[in-house]
């Protein structure tokens, strides 16, 4: 080794750009502080409580659930012979399941009209779509019951339809047109430089990539529908009565070891598929993208 | 594209202006004449509709208070102090709800009703007597409401403390400020954004709620909506339903600007409006 | 205003990880403007939170006005701190950012007022009191970041590479800038930087870090010319560095494979047949056409390479008998130095430093503290 020529250094700035660009910072962590995770416990003790005693109870033999406890599967099996609660069951998933495939398929069309079309017409959209999110349920209901009977077709399956697809619909405009702007066109631009046309760029490059909104959109849409009590209450035909709609007659008449059982079904249900969710989101890296959406939605 | 922003206008924006309208009518129907007798009934009987309605106001008020104060620390414990398992805590907050509302009314129906698990430990611990019970009063309404509302604040409080810049509060640090002015100063009006967020999306649905206060709120806990609710399944006087549904949305929006108004007052620099 | 001194401390973030501050000592004099550059995990922004109280050091003690500060909350330890992202308060107008130490001093707004006015002043932005940070440039957020900072009349100011996140051109007149307050303040300074050029234009001293160690403290022109190990004369600038034996000391003779270097200034420890690196700045080669007498220091036979313009100077790299070499060239020069042009490089004894660092031939291994393999 005879000579050594060094360059200056890295261009300065060049990495720390990069640090200003990525928000927020944080300084170095402080271990969690014994205080703060005891009262995320608690937290969770709290909105774990109501549903614990729920399950404790299903595994009970008394019908009015008093103790002393004497375990049984019982109720499980009388749940199984519940036909009542077993095809309302059915009708809530068929109904949250077009109802959510409709939802995604119109608000991404929407989203996109939004994000891409209407320039000047959005604002007017996304006002209207955050109006239609606070308004409450009930009112909306009652609103589009009265329309319906005032034009004289009153409840019925199509109004179901059409009343929880309306509730649904802004939140997946909300989540995908959050994606779309994140993304800008210069993606989808450089493929069109690379000879794609618009609708093949729009396929292999925006499509694949704003997949995971359209999907969270439409599970937010299926868990919405699923649960909006209020315009099933009013818009369902009679005698076509939904999950919601079947607890609500059985609560109303006092405590019922069979919707212990349900309960405890549905929130395992609801546990394992939140909690798949998490790991595939996790694992594809989709964190950031489901918590701005969600921040989009409620923020 | 456009017919879906088309079946919004007619299944939201048309149904609540025509709500106007059938307000108008007279009953029982919506295929009356233009009278407004409905109007002058519920004028007629403040003592019923005024007070519900203020009760309504008043139980989502203290609903999203409620909510507020658990999830604002909630939010930073989550933000600050948990890791790598935040993702999991928050999906915790949030599972239950994924079930039906229904169902979490009925468990916590069955949590507090006398001789159930609360009201027992109440007793045992001395700070309730036997025969107390928390079911059928507007406090089991204002519980289930918090209850049900949380997870939706947690995020929003979530996402507005996250987004805060720990350098800022080092600087803060250094020019001086001890913790309290650091959370009075710097952190509180960061998550003013957050508390507008939550508030909306609290306080409208919480203000216009009714199964909840028909399920556990007997007379003591009724509300507002649970009488529109009524109106219609019940009663069947359609035009007053309507009527009632004006009162009470134009209420929850003008009281939401008022919050929103003093919120922006409290925190002008944190809610001002961006370029 | 004060001075302010760390005392043989050391930091680790975690236990099972090596230390990032080891046994580091400075001295800051009062009204000092101190420089510290070094490269990226250096342990620079390190020491300021270890000096704005914001990690307490493992051992070791903090000297502020000569009392230990070491258990002082950052809060009353009464530093003003510029953040590398400003950490301006968004939330805040610029009045209300530059008066917020004021405010935590129990000071009300119209009480404020002057002072808030007089920063402003001084950092050249009178009247933009009612703006918010996000309706400035970020030079213009700098400069509030600097006011807020100064406005307390801290004992001392902190900068974290405060200039990293601006233009070029901004960055250059902020340097002026920062000097140009800093003296009119008359406040203590202590700067940290990756970039070696702001770290010599800013700092009264020097101070070079590398992996939690001081590597070179001086003026900042004595240890651009005088570096003492190789990672000092490549990292502050660039550096031709040859390798040679000592032949004879007095006068001195160095062997660099064949040419030969003579009449150095050479460490008092070097002795015939230790290995030497010698340091020839780029600038201080002179072209001298060839065939030219050689004369005392280095004389070397090259072909041009490349030339490199930047401005009213370039850079043109030469092969030459010891390898590539870097000299800095005239823009009026570049024409002459085509591809393939030989020349001779000639550099007078007093334009070339040898090392301190240096093998001796006894042992054969490093005497010096070794630099980084780079």
């Amino acid at each position: 080794m005879a000579t050594t020529t060094e360059a200056p250094t890295a261009h300065p700035g060049a990495d720390t750009a990069l640090d200003a660009a990525d928000a927020p910072r944080r300084s170095v962590r402080r271990r969690g502080r014994p205080g703060w995770l005891a009262w995320l416990w608690l937290v969770l003790g709290i909105v774990y409580t109501p549903v614990a005693v729920v399950i404790v109870l299903s595994f009970n033999a008394s019908r009015y659930g008093t103790l002393p406890f004497q375990p049984t599967t019982q109720w499980y099996a009388a749940l199984a012979s519940n036909d009542a609660l077993i095809a309302a069951t059915g009708r809530s998933i068929v109904l949250s399941t077009t109802v959510a495939l409709a939802a995604a398929l119109l608000g991404t069309a929407l989203a996109l009209w939004i994000v891409r079309v209407a320039q000047r017409g959005a604002t007017v959209f996304t006002v209207l779509l955050t109006t239609a999110i606070t308004v409450p349920w009930l009112i909306l209901a009652v609103a589009m019951l009265l329309v319906a009977n005032a034009v004289g077709l009153g409840r019925g399956l199509g109004l179901l339809f059409l009343g929880s697809l309306a509730v649904a619909l802004p939140y997946v405009v909300l989540v995908v047109v959050a994606r779309l702007q994140g993304l800008g066109t210069e993606l989808e631009d450089a493929a069109r430089s690379l000879g794609a046309r618009p609708i093949t760029a729009f396929r292999l490059v925006t499509l694949p990539l704003i997949a995971k909104a359209v999907l969270g959109g439409t599970l937010l849409a299926f868990v919405i529908t699923f649960n909006n009590f209020p315009i099933h209450f009013f818009l369902a035909p009679f005698g076509y009565n939904t999950l919601p709609m079947e607890i609500y007659t059985f609560v109303l008449s006092g405590y019922d070891p069979d919707i212990n059982a349900l309960a405890t079904v549905l929130i395992g249900v609801a546990v394992t598929v939140g909690l798949v969710l998490l790991a595939v989101a996790r694992r594809r890296g989709g964190d950031r993208t489901a918590a701005a959406g969600i921040e989009e939605v409620w923020g | 594209m456009l017919p879906s922003g088309l079946l919004l206008v007619a299944l939201v924006v048309a149904p609540l202006g025509l709500l106007v309208y059938f307000g108008l009518l007279s009953g029982p129907g919506v295929d009356g004449r233009v009278t407004g007798e409905e109007w002058g009934r519920i004028a007629g009987q403040p003592e019923l509709y005024g007070r519900l309605l203020l009760r309504s106001l008043g139980l989502g008020l203290a609903a999203t208070a409620l909510t507020i104060v658990v999830a604002w620390p909630t939010a930073w414990a989550l933000s600050r102090h948990v890791r790598r398992v935040r993702a999991l805590y928050l999906a915790l907050v949030i599972i239950p709800h994924l079930t039906s509302s229904l169902l979490l009314i009925y468990a916590m129906y069955v949590l507090i009703a006398p001789g159930g698990p609360l009201m027992a430990a109440l007793v045992g611990v001395g700070l309730a007597g036997a025969g107390d019970s928390l079911l059928f009063t507007r406090w089991a309404v204002l519980l289930m409401l918090a209850y049900l509302f949380l997870p939706f604040m947690v995020i929003a409080l979530y996402a507005a403390v996250e987004r805060i810049d720990d350098t800022v509060l080092d600087a803060a640090r250094s020019l001086g400020a001890g913790s309290w002015q650091r959370f009075r100063h710097v952190v509180l009006p960061l998550t003013a954004p957050g508390m507008l967020a939550g508030l909306v999306i609290v306080f409208t649905p919480a203000a216009g709620a009714f199964v909840e206060a028909q399920i556990l709120g007997g007379t003591d806990g009724m509300m507002f909506g649970t009488l529109i609710s009524e109106q219609v399944s019940r009663v069947n006087n359609q035009p007053r339903a309507a009527a009632m549904s004006v009162i009470l949305l134009v209420s929850i929006l003008m009281l939401l600007g008022g919050l929103r108004w003093g919120l922006r007052r409290a925190f002008p620099g944190a809610l001002r409006a961006r370029r | 205003m004060a001075d302010l001194r760390l005392d043989d401390v050391w930091l680790s973030y975690a236990a099972d990880e090596p230390a990032v501050l080891r046994g580091l000592s400075i001295d800051v004099a009062d009204g000092e403007f101190y420089a510290m550059v070094g490269p990226s995990g250096s342990g620079k922004t390190s020491i300021l939170k270890v000096l704005g109280g914001f990690l307490a050091p493992d051992a070791g003690r903090v000297l502020l006005d000569g009392s230990d500060v070491s258990g002082v909350p950052p809060e009353r330890r009464d530093l003003g701190i510029v953040f590398q992202s400003y950490a301006l308060f968004p939330h805040l107008t610029v009045g209300e950012n530059v008066g917020f130490g004021l405010r935590m001093r129990g000071m009300r707004p119209r009480e404020q007022r002057g002072e808030v006015a007089r920063l402003l002043e001084l950092v050249g932005l009178p009247g933009l009191q009612a703006r918010y940070p996000d309706e400035l440039s970020g030079g213009q957020q700098q400069r509030v970041a600097l006011a807020r900072a100064l406005v307390t009349r801290p004992k001392a100011l902190l900068l974290d590479e405060p200039l990293s996140a601006l233009d070029r051109k901004i960055r250059q007149e902020m340097q002026g800038e920062l000097r140009r307050i800093q003296r009119e303040a008359g406040v203590t300074a202590i700067i940290v930087t990756h970039d070696q050029e702001e770290a010599l234009a800013l700092g009264d001293r020097l101070m070079v870090l590398d992996a939690g160690e001081v590597r070179q403290e001086g003026r900042p022109s004595w240890v651009y010319s005088h570096p003492r190990n190789r990672f000092v004369a490549t990292f502050l600038g660039s550096a031709n560095l040859l390798s040679g034996t000592v032949e004879a000391v007095e006068p001195s003779r160095i062997d660099l494979g064949g040419p030969i270097a003579d009449g150095l200034a050479l460490p008092d420890d070097a002795r015939a047949g230790d290995r030497v690196t010698v340091c020839v700045r780029p600038e201080r080669w002179r072209l001298a056409a060839v065939g030219e007498p050689r004369d005392a220091g280095v004389t070397l036979d090259a072909t041009v390479r490349r030339v490199q313009l930047s401005g009213q100077v370039g850079e043109a790299l030469l092969d030459s008998e010891l390898g590539e070499l870097a000299v800095t060239v005239l823009s009026s020069q570049v024409a002459e130095l085509r591809e393939g042009t030989s020349v001779r490089l000639h550099a007078r004894p007093r334009e070339i430093h040898v090392l301190d660092e240096l093998e001796s031939a006894a042992s054969g291994a490093a005497t010096a503290a070794t630099g980084p393999a780079r």
